[in-house]
Order: structure tokens, then C-alpha cells, then sequence
């Protein structure tokens, strides 16, 4: 244990020991009954019209456990009903890891469509873990996977460190669809394809792998002692190029469900996302790097959004580049100052030009209350967005009313203002790639 | 019903309440996220089916809890500041001691998500996957997110000692 955690550990107890045994403050329980679990209401337009039921909701106190109450504060309400054409907007096929955390786990592939699972894959041997996925090319049915080892090691740093392999370097693999959608196979990304930097990599140090539209690239986010760096791999050649981050802070993110990286159509353009800052408490900043232009620090990016407040007020989720490279697309949760919801947060989808940079329209504005206790981080991400910006998949768990029983994620393509919930739910993914 | 949360409230209270000053840095406000905690158990008491979750569920509701606690301070320092509040912080700062206020108060400069990887893994010992659960993060988040905490409270630290 270095000094910072010693000094840490002791003072987190300090702080501890100012509250003594037995001195809790009596419990005070509501009077009666506990209320009925607040239900989902059909949203109205308009924010005034929006926080009417909230008002009502905030005057009896039903918000109820992990299940929120949510309206929507644009538009109209999200639809229930699959039209196929949104869910068709959709690459046909999505996989995603599954298991619990720090647990063998296993690839899925579904279809898009219809739900239905094409294969259930589990890294070979010595490989127990998937640590990371992303599609790969342009045909939909090519997907990447990052595996590493698990197994038991001993030493110090508690019991999931010695559970955890953390110095066995993680090794890749291609899934693919067949043609006719009925099988999916795994194979090893061939060593002499994906050079040195592919093969070096821990899964612990990277904390991105997004394959480029051309399949052509690999575009790995990776972080180390504090430093971090953005690697493109050309896979046919095995070469590669870095670029480091240089200024205070760090690349990447530590959201759920990453995607820090992602690429424009031309294969040549990389998004990333920087929190800057001493602790990376600055504003977020989203880059666009040309990876076939000159230069070895992420200095040489065009810096094209800035996001200030990023941590107290603003919580941002992924930030995606759409694949003909005009808008970038943001799933943002705020503080908002709802008088009647003190304890309210906002979600929306934020569209914005990656010319300018300028907020060019907001989705899918919701107003989130009750404790954000069930996965709140991930609420309106935003995990695939097609080429144009049109349709894009979120998760969003507080979406539907099979949440509130199930306490499962929610996946659904939203299309303009239409929510199209997808035909398949499942608590233990984690890491979706379409 | 009332009787089970009464019984989980007397023997994690204190624990969580203590989690909590350390998040927030004092004492009614910590009380306050715990007695909603327990207030949110027992409006969902009858849809928790494993009595052995009802923990966790305390336990990241008083991590929420201090998160809009924290958040709505943000947005008070723009109004006149609250006596009440501060004379607590006062009466805490004086309890711990010189020697720990510089880390605590380097611990509150730290973003949010940080701050709670940090108090979750080295004061309550949780386990990686126990902090993924806590914070409702995906489990890889959570080292980076400890490793990144760590190292920006030391160059805090470092500044302070400058």
C-alpha cells in the first residue's frame, strides 16, 4: 500500500470514528402503509404541463424504490408499439457480453429483429473472460472481441485482486455471422496480422477497442500509470502509431457500457473523448484525430466541443461521432432545477455539429426523480447511432414498465421522438456492439 | 414489515452513517441520506424478494443519496450559504483531527465518481465487484476509475504539501 492509501485509509476512518457506536438518530418510518408503486404515466408536452404529476408525486412522497418517475419534457411520449422499420434501422445483428463481473462470461449474438440468439460463445481456452467487443467493417456481421485469462493468483490487494489475473496480456478474436444469420464463429485474430500492439495489450490497460468501418483498423484506448494514449492498429501489416495524451488529465471515460472511441465513415477519422484537468475534472473535451495525418500527441486532434461542468452538474455518457462524420451525439444527464423535484435529474440525447460544434437539437428529454438507485449511470445512453444521426439504440432502463418489475435493462431504437423498445431484455449483459 | 426495516436499521445505521460523513464531511446531513435510505427500503420492502439485498440496496441508495446531496450543494453555493450546514462541517473538522482534514478535503475536490470508488474500496474494503454493484457501474470501470482517483489524490496531496 503506497502512501496516498495509507493516508486515505486513515483518514476515511477518522472520519468514521466521529460517529460512535449506538448513537443512530431514532428511525423515522413513513405513517401507514407503504404507497402503491408509482406507475408510469403518459407523458404531456411542455415542462410546465411535465412536472404537474411530480408536483402531485413529490406531495404523498411515492417514489418508490428503485422504480422513478419519469416524463418526458419534449415531444411526444415514446411509443410502446415495434414499428419493424426502426428496429430494421438497426445493423441485424447486436452481441454482447455476458456474466457477472470478474466471471467467466460468454458472447451473445442476436438478432437485431427478432431477439432471437444465433450463438452463445465462450472465450477458448486458456481465455475465460471477454473483456471488450466492437463490430468491425462495414458488412454487419464482423465483430472484435478482447479475451484475457482468469484465473486464481495470489498476493495482495484484497479478493478481487486474487481473483483477478491483471499480468497475462489479453488476446483478440474475430466473431462472425454467417451468411444466412443461423451460426456465428470464433476465431483468433492471427498475431502476425495485429503486430506488437494488439498482442502487448492487458485488458486492464485498455479500456476502448473499436474496429474501423473499413476493417481495415483497430483503434485500442489504453491508460497506465496515469498516462494514457489513443493506438491504431493496421491489421494487415501489423504496424501501428500512438498518440499520447499529453496535458493534464487523461483520454477515454469511466462510463458504463464504453465507447470513448469511435469512428467516422472514412476509417481515417477517430473520435475520442478527454476529461482534462488535474483530476479530470475540467470541461470534457470531444477530438477529432486524423489518423493518417502527421503528428504523436492527441495534440494534433481538432479539439471540436468542449463540456464544461462535466462531474458536478453534468454527467455525460458516450459521445459518438455519427459515420459521415457532421454531427456527434451525446447522452447527457444534468442536475435540473425543477422547483417541485429538487432531487431531479434530466436526461436527454444532445446533438451537436462536429463542425462547429454547436448544439444543433435535443431528444429525448426526460425528467428522471426518486433515488438513482438501479443503474442510474446508464439511463438514455446512447450505444449505436446510424450513419446519419436518425436512429440510434439507447439503454435505458427506466424506460419501460417491464423494468420496474424485472429490475432488467431496456434496450430500444429511438427514431425522431418514437421509442421502439427491442424484442429482448437481459440483466447481465454488459459491453453491446452492433 | 415496519419491524424488519427497524432491525436492519439497528444494526447498520451507525455503518452507514459513517459511510455517509465520510462522503459528505458531516453529521445531520449523513443522517438524513441514511433515514431515506431506510424511508426507500420500506416503500419497496414488498417487491424486494432477497432479504439479503436489502443491504446493498441500503448501501448504494446512501451512495445516491450523497450524490444529490453533494450536487445540490453545488447548486446552493450560488445562493447565500447555510449556517446550519457549515456550523456542522465546523464541529466535524474539528473531530477529525489536523491530520487527516488535508486528505479529506483533497478527497472532496476529486469528481464524484471517484470519490465514491475511493471511500468504497479503502474505507468500507469492498471488493471490486461489490463496488460495480454499489455504484451500478460495468466492473472494468471500477479499477480505472480507483486507479485514476488514486493518482489525482496524490498530486493533490503533493500540492498541499508544496
Amino acid at each position: 500500500m503506497n502512501r496516498t492509501e495509507e493516508r486515505l485509509r486513515a483518514a476515511t476512518r477518522a472520519a468514521a470514528r466521529t460517529v460512535p457506536d449506538g448513537s443512530a438518530p431514532p428511525l423515522r418510518l413513513p405513517a401507514g402503509p407503504p404507497p402503491a408503486p408509482a406507475r408510469y404515466r403518459p407523458p404531456r408536452s411542455g415542462w410546465r404541463r411535465a412536472i404537474a404529476p411530480l408536483a402531485a408525486a413529490a406531495a404523498v412522497t411515492a417514489v418508490v424504490g428503485v422504480s422513478v418517475a419519469v416524463t418526458h419534457l419534449h415531444g411526444r411520449p415514446a411509443g410502446t408499439t415495434a414499428p419493424a422499420a426502426a428496429l430494421a434501422s438497426v445493423p441485424p445483428y447486436v452481441v454482447y457480453l455476458e456474466g457477472l463481473p470478474y466471471a467467466p462470461n460468454r458472447a451473445v449474438v442476436r438478432s437485431s429483429v427478432t431477439g432471437r440468439v444465433i450463438a452463445a460463445i465462450a472465450p477458448p481456452r486458456p481465455y475465460r473472460m471477454f473483456d471488450m467487443v466492437s463490430a468491425i467493417g462495414a458488412g454487419d456481421r464482423q465483430f472484435v472481441l478482447m479475451a484475457q485469462r482468469f484465473r486464481k493468483v495470489t498476493g495482495p490487494g484484497g479478493p478481487a485482486n486474487q481473483l483477478f489475473d491483471n499480468r497475462t496480456p489479453g488476446a483478440f478474436f474475430t466473431l462472425t455471422v454467417s451468411r444466412d444469420g443461423t451460426s456465428a464463429r470464433l476465431a483468433a485474430l492471427p498475431a502476425g496480422r495485429s503486430g506488437h500492439a494488439v498482442r502487448a495489450a492487458h485488458a486492464q490497460d485498455v479500456f476502448a477497442v473499436t474496429g474501423s468501418p473499413d476493417g481495415r483498423k483497430l483503434a485500442l484506448g489504453m491508460h497506465d500509470a496515469g498516462r494514457s494514449w489513443i493506438r491504431v492498429a493496421t491489421l494487415a501489416s501489423g504496424a501501428s502509431r500512438t498518440w499520447r495524451w499529453a496535458a493534464p488529465g487523461w483520454v477515454g471515460e469511466d462510463k458504463p457500457e464504453w465507447q470513448p472511441l469511435s469512428w467516422r465513415d472514412d476509417s481515417r477519422t477517430l473520435a475520442f473523448q478527454a476529461h482534462t484537468g488535474l483530476s479530470g475534472g475540467g470541461p470534457l473535451e470531444i477530438g477529432l484525430l486524423d489518423t493518417d495525418g502527421p503528428g504523436r500527441t492527441l495534440a494534433a486532434a481538432r479539439v471540436v466541443l468542449r463540456i464544461a461542468g462535466v462531474h458536478d452538474r453534468v454527467e455525460l455518457m458516450n459521445v459518438l461521432l455519427t459515420g459521415d462524420g457532421r454531427e456527434i451525439i451525446a447522452s447527457v444527464q444534468t442536475v435540473a432545477s425543477s422547483p417541485v423535484a429538487p432531487q431531479a435529474t434530466e436526461t436527454s440525447v444532445r446533438v451537436y455539429s462536429a463542425r462547429t460544434g454547436r448544439l444543433l437539437r435535443v431528444l429525448d428529454r426526460r425528467l428522471i426523480t426518486g433515488p438513482a438507485v438501479s443503474n442510474g449511470e446508464v439511463w438514455g445512453n446512447v450505444l449505436w447511432v446510424s450513419r446519419t444521426g436518425s436512429s440510434m439504440v439507447l439503454l435505458d432502463p427506466a424506460r419501460h414498465a417491464a423494468h420496474q418489475r424485472t429490475g432488467w435493462p431496456v434496450l430500444g431504437v429511438l427514431t425522431g421522438s418514437t421509442f421502439t423498445p427491442m424484442p429482448f431484455a437481459t440483466p447481465l449483459a454488459w459491453e453491446y456492439a452492433w | 414489515m415496519a419491524a424488519a426495516v427497524t432491525g436492519l436499521y439497528q444494526g447498520h445505521a451507525v455503518g452507514l452513517i459513517r459511510l455517509a460523513v465520510v462522503m459528505l464531511g458531516d453529521r445531520p446531513a449523513a443522517e438524513d441520506v441514511v433515514q431515506e435510505a431506510f424511508a426507500g427500503l420500506y416503500r419497496r420492502w414488498a417487491k424486494l424478494t432477497d432479504p439479503g439485498k436489502a443491504l446493498p440496496y441500503l448501501r448504494s441508495a446512501t451512495i445516491n443519496g450523497c450524490r444529490n446531496e453533494l450536487r445540490r450543494r453545488v447548486r446552493a453555493r450560488r445562493r447565500p450559504p447555510e449556517p446550519v450546514t457549515d456550523a456542522a462541517s465546523a464541529e466535524f473538522a474539528a473531530l477529525v483531527g489536523e491530520e487527516h482534514r488535508e486528505v479529506l478535503a483533497a478527497l472532496r475536490r476529486l469528481p464524484g465518481r471517484q470519490r465514491e470508488a475511493l471511500v468504497l474500496r479503502f474505507y468500507l474494503d469492498l471488493t471490486e465487484p461489490e463496488i460495480a454493484t454499489a455504484m451500478g457501474i460495468s466492473p472494468g470501470t471500477v479499477k480505472s476509475t480507483t486507479a485514476r482517483g488514486l493518482a489525482a489524490l496524490g498530486r493533490l496531496l503533493q500540492e498541499n504539501d508544496r
